[in-house]
């Protein structure tokens, strides 16, 4: 049986028009007339951000890292308001993947101080690659260093951390069945919600109770009068059900991965 | 259903059933203004550390030169987020020092009374909050009785009860979760929770202290915060923030629309009500506050004070809160009015937040 030999960018990116970014200052020196984001630097291997290698090489890794290579960002305004906006344009995504990474009670310190530490590397940001993933990455090295000194906040092991990341930038690509060449984090969650309207009533209603309403298992378990632990194992397949439907949209890439493991 | 995917989903489902535009918004305002007020610091550190004068008073001239010129040139007051940003960031580095501080702390208990509020008890609590880096111990006492003791140290968690009954704590006991931080923290543990609170999940305006302050805390910005996110918290919160050192001189928890405001702007205009007993013989409860003729121009009477309307748009109208029952003294329900006063100098002797040896 023959396998195919197309690259899976090609096969995810082809005749995606390019997305452009305007051009308002960066804060180094950046050639004015390169594209920011262009369709085909999706034909590069996902950014593997090699500067960040060292630190996730260490097990207890510091944030010293960023201190050494401190630099004061630019003063230049447009470089703050194009800071902004890729923030904004990527903070969804990047809660979402340091509630994955680290769980919901630390994620706004997390969130923070991502911000922080990305304003102060901004200078190394690579603006060929996707900002998102560098953003997450960098999110990433926080919640380590920060488990590090919060015993309560406990962070993913590596391999899981990695498919989580995995995970995000599939999405970060996923289109659904739309044209548009740039949907938003909010409007790839229609997926979810597409999917969420499929699941039966009752794995529907514990769902919508405990993450809309942001009701306690408790609080579910007593209104409903069962207990706590039906509850999460209900959550646990509502999920489980959700991740299968959204895997079926393609959303997480899964069949082009497992198309990549055969050309392998 | 590998534990990636299935942590995956659930960021999902969080991002897209409970995470709104407004809070995402009030989540971006907060990291921008601490980054705003975390580069504006990090550039002041960086031009003084390069510029070198002959002599100490030859700087603190050009700086004196230079920040009456600011003043002439630009009369505008600070804007609440960047006030709350550098207030936050001081009140971080006090966390991660061991410098000692103290606040003055007033807990009012309302007991819910009968129908229409008829016969409603009000208990006041009065005592001391220490803090030193991460280390935090409460004082409180009713009237003259012996005073309670909790405290949250290195070596762990105690209390001492007003019997002087000495045990460890669940660290979790010390407080009741009057007020949850978005990261499950009690966020009056410390004051930066608080005011990373604030800047979280409420609605601020702000304006030079005035008639609607009491008379020791005119001068300072006044911050006026309303729970706008669903968050466990007071409702109001009023911080009045030296904005020279950036330290929070006072602070005015109010819970419920039920419980009369002390000092309240409807109270007495030519000079509201204290937060605390001023003791006259120590003057002004702390430093000096910003001196009005050196400061922009004093608004008219009827524009002093935040105004309590600006920005007040709702962005998510909270939700029942769930209060946890804590052991202890003070109940699980949350006090009508909780109030702090900043004490400074103070330096607490080595031991004083390590748990006594008991003799029983």
């Amino acid at each position: 049986m023959g396998t195919t030999t197309t690259p899976v960018s090609r096969l995810l990116f082809s005749g995606r028009p390019l997305r452009t970014f305007p051009q308002v200052g960066l804060p180094n020196n950046v050639e004015a007339e390169a594209p920011v984001w262009t369709a085909d630097l999706w034909d590069q291997d996902l950014w593997n951000q090699d500067d960040l290698a060292p630190v996730f090489a260490n097990s207890v890794p510091s944030l010293a890292f960023f201190g050494n290579a401190l630099r004061m960002p630019s003063s230049d305004p447009t470089a703050r308001e194009l800071f902004e906006i890729l923030v904004r344009e990527n903070g969804d995504a990047l809660l979402a993947s340091i509630r994955a990474t680290g769980g919901a009670a630390h994620a706004d310190d997390i969130f923070q101080e991502t911000v922080l530490v990305a304003w102060r590397r901004m200078a190394d940001y690579d603006r060929t690659r996707p900002f998102g993933p560098w953003l997450r990455g960098i999110a990433r090295l926080v919640a380590m260093d920060m488990a590090s000194k919060r015993a309560r906040l406990h962070v993913a092991d590596p391999t899981t951390l990695d498919a989580i990341e995995q995970d995000f930038s599939a999405f970060d690509r996923y289109r659904g069945s739309a044209t548009e060449p740039a949907m938003s984090f909010r409007e790839r969650l229609n997926a979810l919600e597409d999917c969420l309207t499929k699941l039966p009533a009752v794995y529907a209603d514990a769902v919508q109770a405990v993450y809309r309403d942001t009701r306690t298992l408790r609080a579910v378990a007593h209104s409903l009068g069962e207990n706590e632990e039906a509850i999460k194992k209900r959550l646990q397949r509502a999920r489980s059900m959700l991740a299968q439907c959204l895997s079926g949209k393609g959303a997480f890439g899964d069949e082009l991965r497992d198309i990549q493991g055969e050309t392998a | 259903m590998n534990n990636a995917r299935e942590r995956v989903i659930d960021a999902l489902l969080t991002q897209h059933l409970s995470e709104h535009t407004e809070s995402m918004e009030a989540r971006y305002r907060a990291s921008f203004a601490t980054l705003d007020a975390t580069t504006e610091a990090g550039r002041a550190s960086h031009s003084v550390s390069h510029f070198k004068l002959p002599s100490r008073l030859a700087r603190a001239a050009l700086i004196a030169l230079v920040c009456s010129a600011l003043f002439l040139m630009f009369p505008v007051e600070s804007s609440a987020s960047s006030v709350l940003g550098a207030a936050l960031n001081a009140e971080s580095q006090a966390h991660g020092s061991s410098r000692d501080r103290r606040y003055e702390i007033v807990v009012i208990v309302s007991s819910p009374g009968g129908p229409g509020g008829r016969d409603q008890a009000t208990r006041e609590f009065r005592g001391t909050w220490d803090m030193r880096g991460d280390e935090s111990r409460l004082d409180l006492k009713l009237g003259d009785r012996m005073p309670t003791t909790r405290a949250d140290s290195h070596a762990g968690a105690w209390e001492r009860d007003a019997r002087n009954v000495i045990r460890p704590l669940d660290s979790r006991e010390i407080w009741p979760r009057w007020i949850k931080d978005g990261d499950g923290e009690v966020a009056i543990e410390q004051m930066d929770h608080l005011l990373r609170l604030v800047q979280r999940s409420y609605t601020v305006a702000i304006a030079r202290a005035g008639d609607e302050s009491p008379k020791s805390l005119r001068g300072s910005m006044h911050i006026i915060a309303s729970r706008a996110a669903r968050v466990i918290g007071p409702e109001e919160i009023d911080l009045w923030i030296d904005t020279d050192r950036n330290v929070v001189l006072e602070a005015r928890l109010v819970w419920g629309g039920a419980h009369p405001r002390s000092g309240s702007r409807d109270g007495d205009r030519s000079g509201a009500p204290p937060l605390f007993r001023e003791d006259p013989s120590q003057g002004p409860p702390r430093g000096s506050p910003p001196a009005r003729k050196s400061g922009p121009p004093s608004l008219p009477p009827t524009q002093r004070g935040p105004d309590r309307n600006a920005d007040s748009n709702p962005l998510v109208a909270p939700g029942p809160d769930e209060y946890r029952a804590a052991r202890g003294m003070l109940p699980p329900m949350p006090p009508s009015e909780l109030r702090l006063k900043r004490i400074e100098p103070v330096a607490f002797p080595p031991d004083h937040f390590t748990m006594p040896v008991t003799t029983h």
